[in-house]
């Protein structure tokens, strides 16, 4: 198989993992699941580079994917915090509920949820629960810890 | 060797405000005392400033991934100098427990700035970005803790992850086509710009414009250049006027160096494509920029769309650079910074006179919190004037020549006429006219509440001084520069030209057609 066709078949992998984590991006709602879709776009961006990097014989490419690694880590720990402290004020990682910022005049939008889909139906799997049930912190129980 | 001693100095500046910002982190948790700490991130910026005073002028020396010259030169003075004005304006107004972090993150900016100045490899120029935008998340989040503060930090968040992710994408197509991360080569070292005539010969040439609209699409975010602007709005609306001050002012720092380091060295001389994509986004942007801030009465979100309009017109800049690559002049480049110097003193002298007033103990939102303030605060009143004429771009104040450049450069095109482009280039001398007096009018309507409305009973300032020395120093640099704009204009303008003309090696001449361009 040439070098040109080998290349083409590690950038369209690229191009579907940066596509898929892109429409995800834009579909989802959930913030982790949004911030991971951005963390795949990273990686099709990396698996073309490190592709590009083989095509021409070059390091810089696989350089280029350390750093990239690197800086998706602070991002990453920037993200995290960032979404945890949002979750501890709403209580929700949807992120419809931040719409209060928005054109004056422009009608908010209201989730009317899927036809059909009803919130109790869906079952949730739970963990059995084991060892010594922990005692309840009252002093936690009763507000929210500092954020 | 690529990197050398010589590569390592010329980076003390940045390594200095980067360990001092670490030491700022650090130490912050030991004392949580907030009088001194400002003092703490004024000591590095000031370092900085005299290194980069020092490093002025300098012959262009191409080291590797780095480069020394005018752009870089301007842009890195310039930073440093946003730096301190921000330290300033933040001095009084940041919260007591959090002024380390804010400090600490502002200084990484100034040095994300100031390496992506000099980048000249990608990697470089990838990591400067990113090392602008994480600590900005950091701040925007600092800036004020309720709901409103949030939501901006959250629109920016997600929004900054997928423009880097877009211009990402771009620089991988870039750094394929080329093989190399190298911009602008020296000596053996080959850049992107000495092989692309014989990239646009092979068949990998044809991802050159795939690569071109994701970087665009990357960095137009930064810039809040127009199908990207969507979060700008909300982001200055949410937070605080500091934050907005610097949110207006450091992306869009960013994203013009990094354009005018990649685009234009990436882009071949016959290729007009890019040129033509960059004038309808500069047009669509100050379009929809300046109709959109005709009806805000929320003073941060009227200069959110003001600064999608002065977006635009950066672009003008970069539209001539892009065009005339091919002509050797690159006024359009030095016309483009020397813009955007004047917009940022204005943006910073604007959002500190927000910050200065408040009215019922919070902080200025409503165009109606300004009523009167010739009565009250004066001074504040003439200076905030000030600032707004010149974004208007009225004659004697300095944004007028920033205009006057810009468009004069896009004329000079258009009654070109040998030039293929001529005709887009009338367009867009004037959709920019046009623009330029649709500003006017949101512009003079901020002055007009000032001075004919009555003044509120409870609008009482900060008394911050820091915030008034912000003020005073960007209106009279302003009038200063209104009143003798040859002087910047010369010390951004001779250099950069000077810097296009000595990397292109003779036999690569960029005025001859691609075919001829392949080195033996």
């Amino acid at each position: 198989m040439s070098e040109w066709a080998l290349l083409q078949n590690y950038l369209v992998v690229g191009a579907l993992l940066f596509g898929l984590g892109l429409v995800g991006l834009l579909v989802r709602r959930n913030l982790i699941v949004m911030f991971l879709c951005a963390e795949m776009m990273l990686q099709g961006v990396s698996l073309s580079l490190v592709a590009w990097g083989r095509y021409h014989g070059d390091w810089g490419g696989q350089i280029f994917v350390v750093f990239m690694i690197a800086v998706a880590a602070c991002e990453a720990a920037i993200a995290l915090a960032l979404i945890l402290m949002l979750a501890k004020q709403t209580g929700s990682l949807d992120v419809a509920i931040w719409q209060d910022l928005r054109e004056e005049g422009q009608a908010p939008f209201v989730d009317r949820g899927l036809p059909g889909h009803t919130a109790g139906t869906q079952k949730w799997p739970t963990l059995t629960p084991a060892g010594i049930e922990p005692q309840a912190d009252e002093d936690e129980s009763n507000h929210r810890s500092q954020i | 060797m690529p990197v050398d001693l010589e590569t390592i100095l010329i980076l003390v500046p940045e390594g200095a405000l980067i360990l001092s910002a670490t030491a700022l982190f650090v130490l912050g948790a030991a004392d949580r005392r907030r009088s001194w700490w400002p003092v703490c991130a004024t000591l590095p910026l000031l370092f900085a400033l005299v290194m980069v005073v020092r490093d002025w002028g300098r012959p262009v020396l191409y080291s590797g991934p780095l480069i020394q010259d005018a752009t870089g030169d301007t842009g890195r003075l310039l930073s440093v100098v946003l730096g301190l004005v921000m330290v300033l304006m933040a001095w009084r107004q940041t919260r007591r427990k959090l002024a380390t972090e804010f400090f600490g993150g502002l200084l990484m900016v100034v040095a994300g700035l100031m390496l992506v100045s000099r980048a000249n490899d990608l990697v470089f120029l990838f990591l400067g970005t990113e090392l602008v935008s994480i600590p900005t998340y950091m701040l925007l989040f600092l800036g004020k803790r309720n709901r409103a503060s949030s939501e901006a930090t959250v629109k920016y968040f997600f929004l900054s992850l997928l423009a880097s992710a877009l211009f990402l994408y771009g620089v991988s197509f870039v750094y394929g086509m080329s093989g190399t991360t190298l911009l602008v080569g020296s000596g053996d070292l080959l850049g992107i710009r000495d092989k692309l005539p014989e990239i646009m010969q092979s068949q990998i040439g044809g991802l050159l414009p795939l690569g071109l609209v994701l970087v665009l699409a990357g960095l137009g975010f930064k810039i809040t250049a127009v199908p990207f602007h969507f979060y700008a709005p909300d982001v200055y609306q949410g937070t605080t006027n500091v934050n907005a001050a610097f949110l207006a002012c450091a992306p869009k720092i960013a994203g013009i160096l990094a354009l005018t380091r990649i685009v234009v060295n990436v882009v071949p001389a016959e290729f007009y494509l890019g040129a033509k994509l960059v004038i309808v986004l500069a047009i669509v942007t100050m379009t929809v920029g300046n109709v959109c801030a005709l009806w805000q009465t929320h003073v941060r979100r009227l200069m959110a769309y003001s600064s999608i309009a002065h977006a635009g017109y950066l672009l003008i800049g970069l539209a001539l650079g892009l065009a005339s690559a091919s002509s050797g002049g690159l006024h359009g480049l030095s016309a483009m910074l020397f813009y955007l110097v004047l917009y940022v003193v204005a943006t910073l002298g604007t959002f500190g006179a927000f910050a200065y007033v408040r009215s019922r103990g919070e902080e200025a939102e409503h165009l109606d919190d300004l009523a009167g303030l010739s009565q009250t605060h004066a001074p504040i009143a003439a200076m905030l004037a000030v600032c707004m004429l010149s974004l208007a771009g009225i004659p004697p104040l300095a944004g007028f020549w920033g205009k006057l450049t810009l468009f004069s450069g896009a004329v000079e095109l258009a009654f070109d006429m040998t030039h293929p482009m001529r005709g887009w280039f009338a367009v867009l001398a004037v959709a920019g006219a046009l623009n330029a007096a649709i500003a006017a009018a949101y512009y003079l309507r901020v002055i007009l509440v000032m001075y004919f409305k009555p003044p509120h009973s409870d609008s009482p300032v900060t008394a911050d001084h820091g915030l008034q020395t912000v003020v005073a120093i960007c209106s009279v640099l302003l009038v200063l520069i209104g009143a003798d704009p040859g002087r910047l204009l010369d010390a951004i303008e001779p250099q950069a030209v000077r810097a296009r003309q000595v990397p292109v090696e003779p036999e690569l001449g960029m005025n001859a057609p691609d075919g001829e361009q392949i080195p033996e």
